[in-house]
C-alpha cells in the first residue's frame, strides 16, 4: 500500500509539472490533452535535474529529486495559471456519429483493447522478464537507486551493461521508487507504462486537432498494427520509449507546417524540439535518427525563409542547448556516443540484404507495414505528383522524409557497418527498424486531408468552436497547385 | 539440428503398408516453441538418433517396439533441405514389444499437402536401447481436413521467448509466410484498383484496401497478444514465467535469505543453457552477488541441469549431504524446491 501510495504520489507530481509547463507552451489546453503531453514532459525535466544532480556531485535522495521538481512545478504552474485563455492546437470537430464506420472502429477498440490489456498484464502485474531490462535497462535503474548515484559501471561485475546509454528511462524508474525502502520493479515498469499510455493518447489527441475520429484512430491503430511495436509495449526496453519522442516530435513538426500563425507556429516547433531533445536522452539512436535529421529539416524546409527563418533558429537553438549537455558530458566522461565501439568501422556487406528484405517483408516483426508504407507511400506522390489530387496535404512531407531518412540511416547501419552481425542474428535490426516504420506509417496517415474538414475549410463555415484559427488564414492553408 | 550420437538399432525407413493395429494410440504432438524442451530434452536422454523419411499425409502412423520410451523431434524440410526451427514438433513413443501410434502431422505450420520429407530426431534415455520401427504409413488428407488444418496454422500461436523483443517469426500457413501471401496480395489487388478505379476513387480505395488488411493481420496478432497475456498470468501465478521459470521466487526467495542473515549472502548458480535465467535472478536479488563461481558462495542454485548429484556419506559426526554440480563440491542442505524443477541449497 505504501508503495503504490508512494509511487503514485511521484507520479501526480511528474504529471503536474509536465501539465503546468505544457499550458506554458501551448495556454490552456483541454484537461485531458494537458494530462496525456505531461509525462513525457515531465520524464524529460526529470532527467534534467537528475543529470544536473549528477554533474554535481549530489545523491539521488527523495529531497534532492523532489525539491527541484516541486520549485518547477510551481514555478510554472503560477505563470501557467496567469495565461490568458487561448490554446494553440485547434479543438476536435464535432461529428455525427455514423454506424457507417462501426465494423472499422470496433477493429480498431479490440486491436488497441488487447495492446491495452497485454501491456498492462506484463508491465504492471508480471515481473520485469526481458533480458536487456535485467542488464542494460531496469537493473541499471535498480542500481542506481540503490547507489544514489547513476551507475555508469565500465563492466558487467555487477551485472550491468551500456554505461554509455543516456538515461531517461533510468531516471523516471529512479524518481518513482524515491521514498521507498526497496527497490519496486512493479513501480519500475508501471511508469514506463504509463508514459507510453499517455503518448499513444496525446498522439490521438493532438492528431484528432486536424483530423477526424476515424483518421486519427485508423492512424493510431496503424502505428500499433506493427506486430513488434505492441509487443515492446510490455515494456523493459528503452526501444519503444525512444520511438515514442520520435512520434511526439513527428506529430509536432507536422502541426509546425499546418500552421499559419507565427507565434503558434514557434510553439508547435519548440514543442516538436523539446520531444526529440528527450529522445537525446532516451538512447543514443536519438542523437543520429532523431536530434541530427530534425535540424537538417528544419534548416532545409524553414530556415531558408526569411518569415520563418529566426522561429527555426529559436527553436533549433532550445533543442540543441537541451540536447548537447549529455554529449558533451558523455564525451567528458569518456563514454561511448554509439551503442558499439565498431559502430563506425564502414564496409558493404551485401550477404546481409537478403536478411533485410526477408526481415522486411516475411516474417512477423513488422505484419504488413512495409507492404501498407511503400503502397501509400507511391500512390500519395503519384496522386500529387501527376493528379495533383487535393486530398494530400503536403505539409506532411518533411515528416515523411525525416522517415525515410530514418530508414535509410538504419540500412547503412545495418548493410555497411559490424552491425551487421545484429541484423545476421536478428537482434536489434527489428526494433530498430519499427522506429522508422511507425514513424512514416504517422505521416502518411496524416498526408492524407479528411473531405469533412477540407470542405470546412472552404465553405469557412459554421464552427460551435472556440478558439480556431481566424477563418481569412484558411486560404493559405490550402496547398497552391 | 540434434548431433547424432550412438544410433539406435534398426530405424526403418521403408514404407510397408499395413493395417493399423487396434491399439493404434492416437498421438497429437506439441509444437516446439521454445529451447526448453530440446534442452531438457538432450539433458535427460543419452541415446541420440537421426533419420529422414517421405511421404504425403496428415498423419503418419508408425509401428515400432523398444524396451524404452522413445523422444522424437520430428520437422518438416523444405525442398533445399533446411527447416524453419518452429515447425518442430516433440512427441514421445511409449514403451512397448509392438506399438502403434498414429501422430497428426498438421500441428506443424510447415505441413502441407503433398509429398514432403521429414527429419526425425530419436532420443532414448539410455544409450543401449533396443529399437525399431516397423513400419510407417502416411494417411491421405482429405479436402475438408486440408481446409481445417489451414485455419489450424493461421491460429497456431506466434512463439513468445525472451528473443520475441528482438523478432517474431510470423504466421504460417501449409509452410507459406502470411506475410508474403497477403502482402503480394495487397498488391495485385492494388494494381487492379489503380487499373480499373475512376482516377477520383482511386485514393480513397487503395486506402480502404490497406486499411483493411492492415486491420486483418492486427486482429490476428491481437489475438495472441491475448493468449500471452493469459498464459503468462496463469503461469507466474503457478510459479512459472514462461522461459524464466521460477527465477522470479528464486531471487524472491534469495532476497528474503538475505535480509535475514547475518553475513553476507552470495548465491552460486550451477545450470546448463544460456545465462538467462541467472540474469534475471541477478536483477531481483540485487545486490546480493548471484554468479557461477562458487569460491566464497553460502547458497547455490541447481537449476536446467542434467548432470549434478547429492552425495550423502556418514561418519562420526553423522550423516552428510555434498553438492556435487560443476563446480560446486560442497556439503549442502536443501532448502526449497522451485516449480520448474530448480532446488536452492544452503552451503556450509
Amino acid at each position: 500500500m505504501l508503495t503504490f501510495s508512494l509511487f503514485s504520489g511521484m507520479t501526480l507530481l511528474l504529471i503536474l509539472e509536465g501539465t503546468a509547463i505544457v499550458t506554458l507552451l501551448l495556454g490552456k489546453e483541454s484537461i485531458l490533452r494537458a494530462t496525456t503531453l505531461s509525462l513525457p514532459i515531465g520524464a524529460l525535466t526529470n532527467v534534467l535535474i537528475i543529470f544536473a544532480l549528477t554533474i554535481v556531485g549530489i545523491p539521488l535522495t527523495p529531497l534532492s529529486i523532489l525539491l527541484p521538481t516541486i520549485i518547477i512545478t510551481i514555478t510554472a504552474g503560477f505563470f501557467a495559471w496567469r495565461m490568458p485563455n487561448v490554446t494553440t492546437l485547434k479543438n476536435a470537430q464535432q461529428e455525427a456519429t455514423t454506424r457507417k464506420f462501426s465494423i472499422v472502429i470496433a477493429l480498431c477498440s479490440f486491436i488497441l483493447g488487447s495492446t491495452l490489456i497485454y501491456s498492462f498484464a506484463h508491465a504492471v502485474l508480471l515481473p520485469t522478464f526481458q533480458y536487456d531490462s535485467a542488464t542494460n535497462w531496469t537493473m541499471r535503474s535498480k542500481i542506481s537507486f540503490l547507489d544514489r548515484y547513476i551507475a555508469f559501471d565500465p563492466t558487467e561485475d555487477r551485472g550491468m551493461a551500456k554505461p554509455q546509454y543516456p538515461f531517461l528511462f533510468h531516471a523516471l524508474q529512479i524518481t518513482v521508487n524515491q521514498g521507498q525502502k526497496e527497490w519496486s520493479d512493479t513501480s519500475a515498469n508501471a511508469i514506463l507504462w504509463l508514459l507510453s499510455l499517455s503518448t499513444f493518447v496525446a498522439l490521438f489527441l493532438v492528431i484528432r486537432s486536424q483530423r477526424s475520429l476515424l483518421h486519427s484512430l485508423l492512424t493510431i491503430t496503424g502505428i500499433l498494427s506493427i506486430p513488434l511495436f505492441s509487443l515492446h509495449l510490455g515494456q523493459g526496453y528503452g526501444d519503444n520509449v525512444l520511438a515514442q519522442y520520435f512520434l511526439l516530435s513527428l506529430v509536432f513538426l507536422h502541426l509546425t507546417y499546418e500552421e499559419v500563425d507565427r507565434k503558434k507556429k514557434f510553439t508547435l516547433l519548440l514543442l516538436s524540439g523539446i520531444f526529440v531533445s528527450a529522445s537525446v536522452w532516451t538512447k543514443s539512436e536519438g542523437t543520429f535518427f532523431g536530434l541530427i535529421p530534425w535540424l537538417l529539416i528544419v534548416a532545409l524546409t524553414l530556415g531558408r525563409t526569411q518569415e520563418t527563418r529566426m522561429l527555426a533558429i529559436r527553436s533549433a537553438g532550445v533543442t540543441l542547448l537541451l540536447s548537447i549537455p549529455w554529449h558533451l558530458f558523455a564525451l567528458t566522461k569518456g563514454l561511448l556516443l554509439t551503442p558499439h565501439g565498431s559502430d563506425t568501422t564502414f564496409a558493404f556487406h551485401p550477404e546481409a540484404l537478403s536478411e533485410v528484405l526477408h526481415g522486411l517483408f516475411d516474417r512477423g516483426s513488422f505484419g504488413i507495414a512495409w507492404y501498407v508504407i511503400i503502397i501509400l507511400g507511391v500512390t500519395l506522390i503519384y496522386e500529387h505528383c501527376r493528379k495533383k489530387n487535393q486530398r494530400i496535404d503536403t505539409t506532411s512531407f518533411p515528416g515523411i522524409v525525416w522517415g525515410l531518412l530514418v530508414f535509410l540511416e538504419f540500412l547503412v547501419v545495418y548493410l555497411a557497418t559490424p552491425n551487421v552481425r545484429f541484423l545476421l542474428n536478428a537482434e536489434s535490426f527489428y526494433r530498430q527498424m519499427m522506429i522508422p516504420a511507425g514513424m512514416l506509417i504517422m505521416s502518411l496517415g496524416m498526408a492524407i486531408r479528411n473531405h469533412r474538414i477540407q470542405a470546412d475549410h472552404e465553405g469557412l463555415g459554421t464552427t460551435t468552436l472556440k478558439n480556431v484559427v481566424s477563418p481569412e488564414k484558411f486560404p493559405s492553408r490550402l496547398p497552391v497547385n | 539440428m540434434i548431433p547424432a550420437q550412438r544410433a539406435l538399432v534398426l530405424l526403418a525407413t521403408f514404407f510397408i503398408v499395413g493395417t493399423v493395429s487396434a491399439e493404434t494410440i492416437l498421438i497429437e504432438p506439441t509444437l516446439v516453441d521454445s529451447s526448453d524442451p530440446v534442452e531438457t530434452a538432450l539433458r535427460n536422454n543419452k541415446g541420440r538418433a537421426t533419420t529422414a523419411i517421405e511421404g504425403a499425409g496428415q498423419a503418419l502412423v508408425i509401428g515400432y517396439r523398444s524396451n524404452e520410451p522413445i523422444n522424437i523431434f520430428m520437422v518438416p524440410l523444405k525442398d533445399n533441405e533446411s527447416y524453419v526451427p518452429t515447425d518442430f514438433m516433440q512427441f514421445t513413443l511409449p514403451q512397448s514389444i509392438d506399438g502403434s501410434v498414429r501422430i497428426d502431422l498438421t500441428v506443424s505450420p510447415g505441413w502441407k499437402p503433398g509429398r514432403t520429407k521429414y527429419l526425425l530426431n530419436l532420443l532414448t534415455q539410455t544409450e543401449s536401447a533396443e529399437a525399431g520401427f516397423t513400419s510407417l504409413e502416411f494417411e491421405p488428407s482429405s479436402v475438408g481436413q486440408i481446409i481445417s488444418t489451414g485455419f489450424r496454422h493461421l491460429f497456431t500461436v506466434e512463439p513468445y521467448t525472451p528473443s520475441s523483443y528482438h523478432a517474431l517469426r510470423g504466421y504460417r500457413v501449409f509452410g507459406e509466410s502470411i506475410t508474403i501471401t497477403l502482402g503480394i496480395l495487397t498488391l495485385i489487388i492494388t494494381i487492379g484498383i489503380s487499373i480499373f478505379s475512376k482516377t477520383e476513387k482511386r485514393l480513397s480505395h487503395i486506402t480502404i484496401l490497406l486499411v483493411i488488411v492492415t486491420l486483418l493481420y492486427a486482429s490476428r496478432f491481437s489475438i495472441d497478444l491475448l493468449r500471452f497475456t493469459h498464459e503468462h498470468l496463469v503461469g507466474y501465478m503457478n510459479g512459472i514465467y514462461d522461459e524464466a521459470g521460477s527465477a522470479h521466487q528464486i531471487g524472491r526467495t534469495i532476497s528474503d535469505i538475505s535480509k535475514e542473515s547475518s553475513v553476507p549472502v552470495h548465491v552460486a548458480v550451477c545450470r546448463d543453457g544460456t545465462n538467462y535465467k541467472e540474469k534475471i535472478i541477478r536483477y531481483v536479488t540485487y545486490p546480493t552477488p548471484v554468479t557461477t563461481t562458487a569460491t566464497g558462495a553460502t547458497h547455490a542454485v541447481v537449476m536446467d541441469r542434467g548432470d549434478w548429484s547429492m552425495q550423502t556419506t556418514i561418519d562420526k559426526d553423522g550423516s552428510h549431504s555434498t553438492l556435487l554440480c560443476g563446480p560446486i563440491h560442497r556439503r549442502a542442505k536443501k532448502l526449497t524446491d522451485f516449480s520448474d524443477g530448480s532446488i536452492l541449497f544452503s552451503l556450509e
